[in-house]
């Protein structure tokens, strides 16, 4: 009953197809990933109301049924909070304007406060402005802002950080991922970039070609080799941690995962908080035995449970490392693996360049 | 001025005010639903719309003057309605100015609103806002400056028209000799003094109205953003 | 240079061999005239161009120098004013006598006295026929009537037109647009003696010269007389 469920036909420009028949968690964050004309947009806008599918698509949100054989609910009754693109800020009113024209449209007593929205995402000088004076970052603070304001169930982002330059990108991340630790907001994020997504994301459904290819946690798919994450170039898994001691005499922090113990680059965090890390596979490398004298600080003992070779008679292979709970990718040469002999179920030791960790600052929990 | 030429502006004033006010009452609805459609059936009602600009108003004034007529369906249903005849009525007037002017008033409208971006109201639709509300806080305030043009337009048109109201008039002091028909009237008889305070008069508030209009066109310097 | 002498030969022919003879008439005659006027056609071979109105407009435009041969008025007035404007023109002389008609309804003069009922009539500060409509409803007996809808044609034609499609209830209008209406006394207005008069040089121009025996010929007064048209006094 906490889902969205779909079953959408919907034909578009130049024979698009988006066929999508699934159930999507309508709790915590959920991207939705994939190539350029795969459909997301349109997914978007299907669920919100502003594209049509075909008669007996079914859009049913937490058990309210907003598309079915018999009715439709148009957008303006759904809800659902949409931020778009390119922000779409009404440009003949104010910054301040532009909040209260969502807050006099939503259900009376539901939704955040206008202070508390501006507060979260630090929006008090631009209040007097017009949209048109300020950033593209800048716009997309707003435009969330705007969204949160008209007091949604599920709020849809669709590339909100595209337009942004990386600076206004990684500001706008945080602001984000602040929300998602203040609201109890479900909500569908569209990217088709995997390291926005392992940011924000609990669960990530894959479209492809107007279809799910794939859906799952965020950690689930990202250790998996049969989806086709892992024949990215920037392939990575994400592992799950908690945050130990400092080390201040080399600016490192330790992080706990599955009883080992990581070093990272020192993070403005509180000890015992949960961190994601993500480990890209072509920063993974194995050993038989552990090396004594690396200069890699993160070797971590793992069991090898599946070789996978890249493509057909590929140079490379990847490796599917079980970590206690959770797995690791690795991605070596078909030589290097043949040389070290590998097989499933070999324990070996995976080293990680510490250069290669990224910290997302968002707390989340699975 | 003699009470006939005060008479002719009154009336030409009324009609030319009825007129626009009728017009952008039922010409925004109209414009609007012709700037959003995309299906066939627009491009005909588009024709529609557009005959007055290219028909001579003779033929309109001929097709106006049957259909006025006591004892047609049209003239029949007037009389029960009022009780008045709508031949050769200040009525009669409004009605074939509606038609007249009805491309001046309806074409600025619509080119204005389909140049407001379909994003935006899409963006207003998911913060909650139906239809007509879309088009009151959106649309309406982006395109204010189409409405001034569009009333303007109207106005003067319906100010100017002659062959309609020669048509359908019947000259009547008081009811339906507008300003540009008295005009005609001094002149054919010879009455220069007349016809020069009218027609003078009519250029100057033309020009002032045309400097007015293309006054405005240099401020509201935004541009809508996609 | 030898081509352009041919060129003005050639424009020069059509010139010579006799341009059309334009005539001004008076929007009530105009049908009568187009008769007469095909008539002299086809004896003759001179061409003749017929342009209609109401009297008030023809004049005016004439004296702005309208290119017309001859004008055939409502009225006596237009004329004479013309004539003496410039020695030029023709003497005035009297081609028909008209006459105001009632149309419509039950054909009964009475009727003018009812309020009720709409008439349309010739606009009376361009039209003959409309002064003499105004002078038949200043009449006593249709004091009445006053509060009517009046409805002013630019021209006699168009006040026919009103009332024939049905927009008034009646018309006063000549005889010769609705021959089977009642006849308003002729005492009752100004006599509408129709005057025409030549407006260029008859000698040397033999269209011209033919037209004007022709107009006065037994032939044609039995066509106007047929049209509606008392005899001039």
């Amino acid at each position: 009953m906490n889902d969205l469920e779909l079953q959408l036909d919907y034909t578009g420009e130049q024979h698009f197809q988006l066929q999508v028949n699934c159930a999507l968690p309508a709790v915590g964050v959920t991207a939705i990933y994939g190539p350029s004309g795969s459909g997301k947009s349109t997914l978007l806008d299907c669920i919100a109301g502003l594209r049509r599918p075909a008669s007996g698509s079914t859009v049913r949100f937490r058990g309210t049924g907003w598309m079915t054989g018999s009715t439709f609910i148009p957008p303006w009754q759904r809800r659902v909070g949409y931020v778009f693109q390119d922000g779409r800020l009404f440009p003949h009113l104010t910054v301040q304007q532009n909040l209260h024209y969502a807050e006099t449209r939503k259900k009376p007593g539901e939704g955040p406060d206008i202070n508390q929205v501006v507060s979260w995402l630090d929006l008090a000088e631009f209040l007097p402005r017009s949209p048109t004076v300020l950033s593209a970052g800048q716009r997309q603070r707003v435009a969330i802002g705007r969204a949160l304001l008209s007091a949604p169930q599920l709020l849809l982002l669709d590339e909100p950080l595209a337009n942004l330059d990386h600076e206004a990108s990684q500001q706008c991340l945080t602001y984000l991922q602040r929300l998602t630790r203040e609201l109890q907001l479900p909500m569908l994020y569209v990217s088709h970039d995997i390291e926005e997504v392992s940011q924000l994301a609990d669960y990530l459904v894959l479209l492809e070609n107007g279809r799910v290819v794939d859906q799952g946690s965020l950690l689930d798919l990202c250790g998996s080799l049969d989806t086709r994450l892992s024949r990215e170039e920037q392939a990575a898994a994400i592992l799950l941690g908690t945050i130990g001691k400092d080390d201040p005499e080399f600016d490192l922090t330790e992080l706990q995962v599955e009883g080992q113990t990581l070093l990272v680059a020192q993070q403005q965090h509180l000890p015992g908080q949960q961190r994601r890390l993500r480990v890209p596979a072509r920063d993974v490398s194995v050993c038989r035995e552990k090396p004594k004298d690396s200069s890699i600080l993160n070797i971590l003992p793992v069991t090898l449970r599946e070789i996978q070779t890249e493509g057909e008679g590929g140079a490379r292979v990847l490796l599917r490392l079980a970590l206690g709970s959770q797995y690791l990718l690795a991605r070596i040469t078909r030589k290097s693996a043949a040389k070290l002999q590998l097989q499933v179920g070999d324990k070996l030791f995976a080293q990680i360049k510490s250069a290669a960790l990224l910290m997302d600052s968002a707390d989340h929990h699975e | 001025m003699s009470n006939a030429e005060l008479d002719a502006i009154g009336l030409t004033i009324a009609l030319a005010s009825i007129t626009t006010i009728l017009l952008l009452i039922f010409g925004t609805p109209l414009a609007w639903w012709l700037s959003r459609q995309k299906a066939k059936w627009p491009a005909l009602v588009e024709a529609l719309v557009a005959m007055p600009l290219i028909l001579p108003p003779t033929v309109l004034g001929f097709y106006l003057l049957l259909l006025f007529a006591p004892d047609t369906a049209i003239g029949r249903a007037w009389h029960q309605l009022t009780g008045t005849q709508l031949a050769f009525s200040f009525s009669a007037l409004v009605i074939g100015s509606v038609i007249y002017s009805l491309p001046f008033v309806v074409q600025p409208l619509q080119a204005a609103f389909q140049r407001v971006p379909e994003d935006l109201l899409k963006a207003a639709a998911t913060l909650g806002a139906k239809p007509l509300d879309q088009f009151r806080s959106v649309v309406m305030p982006l395109t204010r400056r189409s409405f001034v043009t569009a009333a303007s337009l109207g106005f003067a048109h319906t100010v100017g028209e002659f062959g309609v109201v020669l048509m359908i008039g019947g000259n009547i002091p008081g009811e339906t000799q507008v300003l540009s028909i008295a005009l005609y009237d001094y002149v054919e008889s010879l009455q220069f003094a007349e016809a020069h305070r009218l027609a003078g008069g009519l250029v100057i508030f033309s020009l002032f109205l045309l400097i007015l209009l293309y006054r405005r066109d240099r401020r509201d310097n935004w541009r809508v953003r996609a | 240079m030898h081509y352009l002498l041919l060129l003005m030969l050639a424009i020069s022919v059509p010139v010579t061999a006799g341009e059309p003879l334009r005539i001004a008439v008076a929007a009530n005659f105009r049908s009568t005239l187009q008769q007469i006027s095909e008539l002299f056609e086809q004896q003759t071979g001179h061409q003749v161009v017929l342009s209609s109105g109401s009297t008030g407009v023809l004049y005016s435009q004439i004296l702005h120098g309208a290119p017309f041969n001859l004008f055939f008025s409502a009225d006596q007035a237009s004329t004479e004013m013309l004539a003496n404007k410039d020695t030029q023109r023709g003497e005035p002389f009297c081609y028909a006598r008209g006459t105001l008609v009632l149309a419509g309804g039950n054909g009964e003069l009475p009727q003018l006295a009812n309020p009720v009922l709409s008439l349309a009539i010739a606009n009376p500060t361009t039209a003959p026929y409309g002064v003499a409509a105004m002078a038949v409803l200043a009449r006593p007996e249709f004091a009445a009537g006053q509060g009517r809808k009046l409805v002013r044609g630019t021209n006699v034609v168009q006040a026919y037109q009103f009332w024939h499609s049905g927009g008034t209830a009646l018309a006063l209008v000549p005889k010769a647009l609705a021959p089977s209406a009642t006849n308003v006394p002729a005492d009752w207005h100004a006599p509408l003696d129709q005057f025409a008069i030549s407006l260029t040089p008859v000698h040397g121009n033999k269209a011209l010269e033919s037209y004007l025996k022709w107009i006065r010929s037994d032939t044609v007064r039995a066509l106007i007389s047929k049209a509606g048209y008392q005899p001039c006094p």
